[in-house]
């Protein structure tokens, strides 16, 4: 049907495809939050390349060691390519506190594409080149190291997987159960739909921490991580789908009353094609930015149940749980780096709502631009 | 429109009522008789118009006709192009599937009746897509009746929301004319336009009808509307017709008092015109309550007791004249001069 229309489009006519993609360059703050998540998964996706470290290998001489700064100026002020200095530990007299300074007597220049840790790429090939380090034994933490002496930055790589996967895993069983109770509820109305709409309700109107709180607890403590990493997945979906399920009956009930509907009633369109071609067009393009504002939901909602401990637990890593490492005060106090994964969480946030918030005045076909 | 071939449209008691409801379990309390009785035929060729005011159940008896709604009771004979009869009202849906290429329907507002996510030669083209004809066939006679009615063809990719009323109205008789039909339901298919596009698309209206032997149930509210296109006119009041004449008879010898009320309201380009209009008391009566006797009863300055009690039927009054009075043969009531 489509393809019809666009094989008769005339050299120098946008397509509808076309005109979105337009309005959406427009906002340039979507479009940059776009490339941002687009390269995040991309990295997250191959965390083993970009991790300098294994995420779980640790550092005995280097616990909580601050992130390492990078230079490019020696005490001589002789231009360098980036490098960092080594490190050195010095004891405080009066507060016993140790204290990481840097050696200046030696240099590590940052290499590009250095061999280190071997790992297995996805699970499959056996690769050991890294994306960016030192020669050991210098040392890059560039964002520290956790009490373990843990690489941070890779761990919240490697977190970060965990955290986006679980929410995109989450939205989609969300995404279904939304669909198939929004699409029973306003298609067929009557009895089902005041069933599925008390139903949604009685959902809603339970506070939503004692109810993942309980859920979670479902989940046996003998399971592992990657059983717990689904589990907390429909957790959070069970909860999540009564929002869409909403949307989508509100639409469809809407949509159902309109002309062209009856329109293609009376012109012999079987109820199939009425549903994909008329109603289901009239709100996908607000499906996906549903979908584009749910997604940091999920994500918040796996950091808020991992913080807690209810989520996935250690040695899990996901950005809920590298949180764990900062919840009392002497960590906020004197190793503030360990909050790094907090605004990391924020940041891709704010990329997802930019991106749902330019995606939404896209797709708007009656929105003069 | 000889009196031998066989009507396209025979309509007889056809009804339609709305259950209303009530509370949580949803208690069936009664009915809104939206369409109570009525009976018709149209002739082949023939534009039957349908007037009366808002809730008169007009649009509700053409979408029953169509089946775009199911009607409760009755029957509605469609004589198809191959000469065979069925029975619209006892069909089911998905055996109206073959039929409806024979009837279809043009919409009042053509903003709300073109899906907003087509593009326009989809939109025209769907008909017989569901009709399952090939894509290149669908093609061609998308393009040969978008000419018919005065559309650019170099448009035919846009969505709809590139086009004026006008236009979009008349994608919509496009759409409703591609499967070659021998009978439309137009439910006021002018009264959402402008004034100055209203004739264009009332022409073109007549104009597919000699073209394409069409007959057409026209559904409006504007007299004037009437006097141009319509051969007869059915009154309707509270889901029954209270009258049904030839034109020229209607507009010159009303036989019922509301038909009388409708004519002196309209308006007439002669600064000498002193008739006053007759003005009815009162809101039309709901249909889920409708007055004992004749609905019209509490309105009519001419009622007498028998009106109060008695339904009085749809009777021939003349050859070819039907009103639903009982005064109708006392009654000497005023008509407009028709040009």
């Amino acid at each position: 049907m489509t393809a019809l229309a666009t094989s008769m489009a005339p050299a120098g006519m946008l397509s509808q495809r076309q005109l979105i993609w337009r309005r959406f360059c427009r906002h340039r703050v979507a479009l940059a939050s776009l490339w941002f998540i687009g390269i995040l998964y991309v990295v997250v996706l191959l965390a083993e390349i970009f991790a300098p470290y294994d995420p779980f290998a640790r550092n005995p001489t280097g616990l909580l060691s601050p992130p390492t700064a990078v230079h490019i100026f020696d005490d001589d002020w002789q231009l360098h390519r980036p490098f960092v200095y080594g490190r050195k530990v010095e004891l405080d007299r009066q507060t016993f506190q140790r204290h990481f300074v840097e050696d200046r007597s030696q240099r590590y220049p940052i290499r590009f594409m250095i061999r280190g840790a071997p790992y297995d790429l996805l699970g499959i090939v056996p690769l050991d080149i890294h994306a960016f380090g030192v020669d050991a034994p210098g040392a890059i933490f560039i964002a520290g190291t956790d009490s373990l002496g843990r690489d941070l930055f890779s761990r919240m790589l490697f977190g970060a997987r965990t955290s986006l996967f679980v929410g995109l895993l989450g939205l989609g069983i969300g995404f279904v159960l939304g669909l198939i109770f929004g699409g029973l509820s306003g298609y067929y109305g009557g009895a089902i739909d005041t069933l599925i709409q008390r139903f949604t309700e009685f959902l809603q109107s339970l506070p939503t921490l004692p109810l993942w709180m309980a859920l979670a607890a479902l989940v046996p403590k003998e399971w592992t991580p990657t059983q717990v990493y689904f589990g907390i997945s429909s957790v959070l979906a069970i909860i999540g789908w009564t929002g869409l399920a909403r949307v989508v009956r509100g639409k469809l009930l809407s949509l159902r009353e309109e002309d062209y509907v009856m329109a293609a009633k009376v012109n012999g369109v079987s109820e199939w094609a009425i549903i994909t071609r008329h109603l289901l067009p009239g709100f996908a393009s607000y499906l996906i930015v549903h979908l584009t504002l749910a997604v940091p939901q999920m994500i918040l909602g796996e950091v808020s149940l991992s913080f807690l401990g209810l989520g996935l637990r250690p040695p899990a890593v996901s950005l809920g749980t590298l949180l764990l490492d900062a919840q009392n005060i002497q960590t906020v106090t004197l190793s503030p780096w360990l909050l790094y994964p907090g605004a990391f969480v924020i940041l891709i946030v704010v990329a997802f709502n930019f991106l749902g918030d330019g995606l939404r005045d896209a797709v708007d076909p009656y929105r003069q631009s | 429109m000889s009196e031998t071939e066989l009507p396209v449209l025979s309509v007889r008691a056809l009804q339609k009522h709305f259950p209303v409801e009530r509370g949580i379990i949803r208690r069936t309390v009664g009915a809104v008789k939206a369409v109570d009785d009525v009976s018709f035929d149209i002739a082949p060729g023939e534009i039957l118009a349908l007037v009366g005011e808002s809730g008169s159940g007009k649009t509700t008896l053409g979408r029953c006709i169509v089946r775009a709604i199911d009607p409760t009771g009755g029957e509605a004979t469609l004589t198809r192009r191959d000469g065979t009869s069925v029975d619209l009202v006892r069909t089911p849906q998905r055996g109206l599937r073959s039929i409806r290429s024979d009837m279809n329907m043009i919409f009042q507002d053509p903003f709300s009746s073109l899906s907003p996510r087509m593009p326009v030669i989809d939109i025209i083209g769907e008909p017989l897509r569901a009709q399952g004809i090939a894509r290149r066939e669908i093609h061609a006679r998308v393009r040969e009746m978008a000419a018919l009615v005065g559309l650019n063809l170099d448009y035919l990719t846009r969505y709809p929301n590139a086009f004026s009323g006008g236009q979009r109205q008349r994608i919509c008789i496009a759409r409703a004319l591609i499967t070659n039909p021998r009978f439309i339901v137009a439910d006021e298919p002018v009264s959402a336009l402008d004034v100055s596009i209203q004739a264009q698309i009332l022409n073109l209206l007549q104009d597919m009808r000699e073209r394409l032997n069409l007959s057409y149930l026209f559904i409006t509210h504007d007299l004037s509307v009437v006097e141009h296109m319509a051969d007869r006119v059915a009154v309707m009041y509270i889901g029954r017709i209270v009258e049904l004449a030839p034109k020229s008879r209607l507009y010159a010898t009303p036989r019922h008092p509301y038909t009388e009320a409708l004519l002196s309201a309209v308006l007439r380009p002669d600064p000498e015109a002193r008739d006053q209009p007759i003005l009815l008391t009162g809101e039309s009566a709901s249909p889920a309550a409708p007055p004992q006797g004749c609905h019209f009863h509490p309105r009519c300055r001419y009622a007498q007791d028998i009106c109060r009690t008695v339904a009085p039927q749809l009777t021939e009054v003349a050859p070819g004249h039907a009103s639903a009075c009982h005064l109708s043969k006392e009654l000497a009531l005023r008509g407009v001069g028709t040009a």
